[in-house]
């Protein structure tokens, strides 16, 4: 990340939580921004963007043997523009969703921001606001998780008629 | 910011509906949609075709890199490839042989794609028999080779086991599959030994 769009987002948000922030923002924001800086940057399609089903692969942790967990939304895309000093830039993204367009928008922003040309600073706001919808989230799911959890602890302790919770029955 | 048209799904789509109609009668000759014209048709059928599942050679290099990325075919070997894409007026490669198949794996047959100046006129005439031709199927050809039908005769005398060729110029193309008989009415000269 270079030192311009450091500045643009708080703190050192990595590159590669640029496309989950921005999945947080109003699609149709991000779509509209990514036509201005695709028209005023000349961006091209370096890959076909593709859009469908994704079988998810993983590994269980005993025999560590591969097996399909199910399938998921997944749209990918890969853009190219030239910036300003002649410099080659790309942008690109893998987005769990059945949203070409999207995917195509967030490679944009992601090719700008970047390579901060002109357009980065729209786009960092827009991360940002993405990163603050994401921390809200978070907050809501620390508190719900907190008000449900549950001692485990407690399955052992004996009730009052002396018998072990969770205890087989004789 | 839009793709270049035969990359787009639904032009993908009627250049598949034009091989199938090819691959149904060989020999003919089929326009390519006429929004496809400013690329090459070779690069319209590649990328019809074309996929990370598929291997594919580009010989004489006629594909650029851009191109090359988003066909998403991994390279291979002539002798390996599933597709093989050749400029027709150059003789198959000294020793070349593509990927036949076997008896338990005909589909294993390699695809030649091979593009030529016209296939709607020359001076190589053939004569095409075999399923799909009613009674005979006359092509003419300027810009091929004729050392690539003659090659031919060998790597399809075994069915199921063969090759498949698409013949192509600048927006039609034909398909001569492994089941087709050729017979050459004049022959036109080969530059055979003439590759770099």
């Amino acid at each position: 990340m270079t030192q311009a769009n450091t500045e643009l987002i708080e703190g050192s948000t990595d590159r590669s939580r640029w496309a989950a922030a921005l999945l947080r923002v109003e699609e149709s924001r991000v779509i509209a921004l990514a036509e201005v800086l695709a028209e005023r940057h000349r961006v091209r399609m370096k890959r076909v963007p593709k859009s469908g089903l994704a079988m998810m692969r993983l590994r269980e942790s005993v025999q560590n043997q591969a097996f399909n967990l199910g399938e998921i939304p997944l749209s990918s895309a890969h853009v190219v523009f030239t910036g300003p000093d002649g410099t080659e830039h790309e942008g690109g993204c893998q987005i769990m969703r059945d949203h070409e367009a999207l995917a195509v928008a967030i490679a944009v922003c992601d090719g700008v921001l970047a390579a901060a040309v002109r357009g980065a600073a729209e786009v960092a706001a827009l991360v940002r606001e993405g990163l603050a919808v994401a921390r809200n989230d978070a907050a809501v799911r620390r508190g719900m998780r907190e008000r449900s959890r549950v001692s485990f602890a407690l399955m052992n302790q004996e009730d009052e008629s002396g018998n072990a919770e969770g205890g087989a029955d004789s | 910011m839009t793709l270049d048209p035969i990359w787009q799904p639904r032009n993908q789509q009627r250049v598949y509906r034009v091989l199938l109609e090819a691959h149904s009668f060989p020999g003919r000759v089929i326009d390519l949609p006429a929004e496809l014209n400013a690329q090459p048709a070779t690069l319209s059928v590649l990328a019809t075709l074309l996929d990370n599942s598929t291997s594919f050679c580009d010989v004489d290099g006629l594909v650029s890199p851009e191109d090359q990325l988003r066909l998403e075919a991994p390279p291979a070997a002539a002798g390996g490839a599933d597709f093989l894409l050749f400029q027709a007026d150059l003789p198959p490669p000294e020793g070349f042989t593509p990927r036949l198949g076997d008896v338990y794996h005909p589909h294993e047959g390699a695809t030649l794609v091979l593009g030529g100046r016209s296939i709607t006129e020359g001076h190589a005439r053939f004569e095409l028999s075999g399923p799909g031709i009613e009674s005979r199927q006359s092509l003419h050809l300027t810009g091929f080779d004729t050392a690539w039908f003659t090659r031919r005769e060998p790597w399809v005398s075994a069915y199921p086991t063969g090759v498949d060729l698409i013949l192509c110029d600048a927006s039609h193309i034909t398909a001569i599959p492994r089941t087709t008989a050729m017979r050459s009415l004049i022959e036109a000269t080969s530059t055979e030994g003439g590759r770099a």
